[in-house]
């Protein structure tokens, strides 16, 4: 356990971050935990031979690591796509994957249905949950992202040009059935809160048009955001990438709570939360690369200075710009972590 | 006016309009080194500058690439005839670790837009094919995409690895990628780094016009 035994998992921590407020704490945000991160994490428990045991391990570490929440995917909502065999890559190719490609394609798609998802993992699982901790839940990708796993990159770029038609009715049936995932988690108790994960931009600019976005992609997001507010719960936004020609339809048409995901290339989160706190909670944001190449000290200096310049106006939970892969030295992580866990 | 007229159609991606001017253009004898600066690579640079200043994305840039592709099919025949070779050649892939792509793409777009031929060697690409690839081709350019702070580290090893071939005065290397920056474009001794794929293909042609 990393984590102080006086520090006991509480979401009101969380809440209070999403909800632009001083939360009573330090709160620590990350999304994604490597393997081996979990397996120092959460040592001789560490389980992953069911889908079940692979959450419990997942609550365990998000547990120890001294996070007030757990996130997880529901499976059975998955968009196929074709295998790409990675080998020992790293990364993937947004073009290897493509299935639907023409209208003959579209219609022989086997679309996932929300009716195969089993939701009551929640609860099962939930029993598992510390303290008052809960469930941030996130899909397989989000509308976006599926929608170029599923067209590929350059085919959906031609696409929108070549049948617009087909283009949107995609987009129409990815973006009906993530509304569908997350309708049914913001049913659940165990859920505090959700993070609608989708990658909208690149370094310099957004994967496809802000236009294309507002009509094919936001009004899902916009919906599904209402959704968590109804049900008296919050919406993160995690998505990388170049945002400021987007942000305002982020913070003022979709009404997400908090946004996850900065770069020091693009914007660096210090300058991220001057600029959108108060108008959006800021998480995360300690730069990858910079938590790859620099050292521990650096690490901790860098994060116990963020979380100074948020101390007294809040809105922020400290966490990485993206997620804690396995290739993040261990000393660096736990430099994270333990900057989160002063007082 | 028909090269205006290409250059438009090409920036709007109006594949089969390109093509009839190109033909239109070719029968009016205007000269195939005109047709491809005037028409298509002014068209190109229209394309490459507005998408530097964001007002067109990454689709646009598509379809007016296939547009001027599909012009050159018809171009280049001509153009081999009357003895115009390309202003320069690049060897351009994505590095070892790494499967992505779209970065790695534009740049090929926007330089082949300039009139620099690229040879794609593709993806999760050793430093050992590279070193064979330069031996093979003669490039001007070597252009390295990578996309994690783990893989850009690889870079550096080509870089090394083309020295230790014996290569390194033969060519000017570029790097590029989502955690790239100039100060590590220094560090690994590469001679150019870019921060999109327009200033790419502009600093392409600035090295290439300096040898």
């Amino acid at each position: 356990m990393i984590r102080k035994a006086n520090r006991e998992p509480d979401f009101e921590n969380m809440r209070l971050v999403l909800q632009k407020k001083i939360p009573h704490r330090p709160v620590l945000f990350d999304f994604i935990i490597g393997t081996e991160k979990k397996k120092m994490l959460v040592g001789i428990d560490y389980r992953d031979d069911t889908e079940f045991n692979r959450l419990i391990t997942a609550i365990k570490a998000f547990d120890s690591a001294g996070y007030d929440f757990t996130p997880l995917i529901v499976s059975g909502m998955e968009f196929p796509r074709h295998y790409q065999a990675m080998g020992e890559a790293k990364t993937k190719s947004l073009n290897s994957e493509a299935i639907i490609t023409d209208w003959e394609s579209f219609n022989n798609y086997k679309w996932p249905d929300v009716k195969n998802a089993d939701f009551s993992i929640l609860t099962r699982a939930g029993k598992y949950l510390p303290g008052k901790s809960k469930f941030m839940p996130y899909s397989y990708d989000g509308i976006l992202e599926n929608i170029i796993g599923i067209i590929g990159f350059n085919n959906l770029c031609y696409m929108i040009y070549d049948d617009p038609e087909l283009m949107g009715r995609i987009c129409f049936e990815v973006g009906k059935r993530i509304e569908e995932y997350f309708t049914e988690c913001l049913k659940y108790d165990e859920v505090g809160a959700i993070i609608c994960n989708d990658d909208w931009g690149f370094n310099s600019q957004t994967m496809i048009s802000p236009e294309l976005l507002r009509k094919h992609v936001f009004p899902w997001y916009k919906k599904i955001v209402q959704k968590a507010h109804d049900a008296g719960k919050f919406a993160l936004l995690h998505s990388c990438g170049y945002y400021y020609d987007i942000i305002d339809d982020i913070i003022d048409d979709m009404k997400f709570d908090g946004r996850q995901s900065y770069e020091d290339k693009i914007v660096p989160v210090e300058k991220a939360y001057s600029e959108l706190y108060p108008r959006l909670a800021v998480i995360g944001g300690i730069d990858m690369n910079f938590l790859v190449r620099s050292s521990s000290q650096e690490v901790t200096k860098r994060c116990q200075n963020m979380l100074k310049m948020a101390k007294d106006q809040g809105g922020y939970a400290l966490g990485s710009g993206n997620s804690i892969p396995d290739f993040v030295p261990d000393e660096n992580y736990l430099a994270l972590l333990k900057a989160g866990m002063e007082e | 006016m028909i090269l205006e007229e290409m250059s438009l159609a090409l920036q709007n991606g109006r594949a089969k309009e390109v093509m009839a001017l190109v033909q239109q253009a070719l029968e009016a004898k205007i000269s195939p080194k005109s047709i491809l600066e005037e028409g298509m690579i002014k068209g190109m640079s229209i394309v490459g500058a507005k998408f530097k200043r964001n007002e067109i994305f990454v689709p646009e840039v598509l379809i007016a690439a296939r547009a001027m592709n599909k012009g050159l099919e018809i171009l280049k025949p001509v153009l081999a005839n009357a003895g115009i070779v390309p202003i320069g050649k690049a060897l351009i892939c994505t590095v070892k670790g790494d499967l992505h792509d779209i970065g790695k793409n534009l740049v090929k777009m926007m330089l082949e837009g300039q009139g620099i031929t690229c040879i794609d060697l593709g993806v999760d690409v050793e430093a050992e094919t590279i070193v064979e690839a330069i031996k093979e081709h003669h490039p001007d350019l070597v252009c390295l995409s990578a996309l994690l702070s783990t893989t850009m580290m690889s870079q550096g090893e080509i870089i090394s690895d083309i020295k230790a071939a014996g290569l390194r005065d033969q060519v000017k290397i570029l790097v590029g990628g989502a955690p790239v920056t100039k100060e590590f474009a220094i560090e690994i001794q590469a001679d150019g780094y870019a921060p999109d794929a327009a200033s790419a293909a502009e600093l392409a042609l600035k090295i290439i016009s300096k040898r």
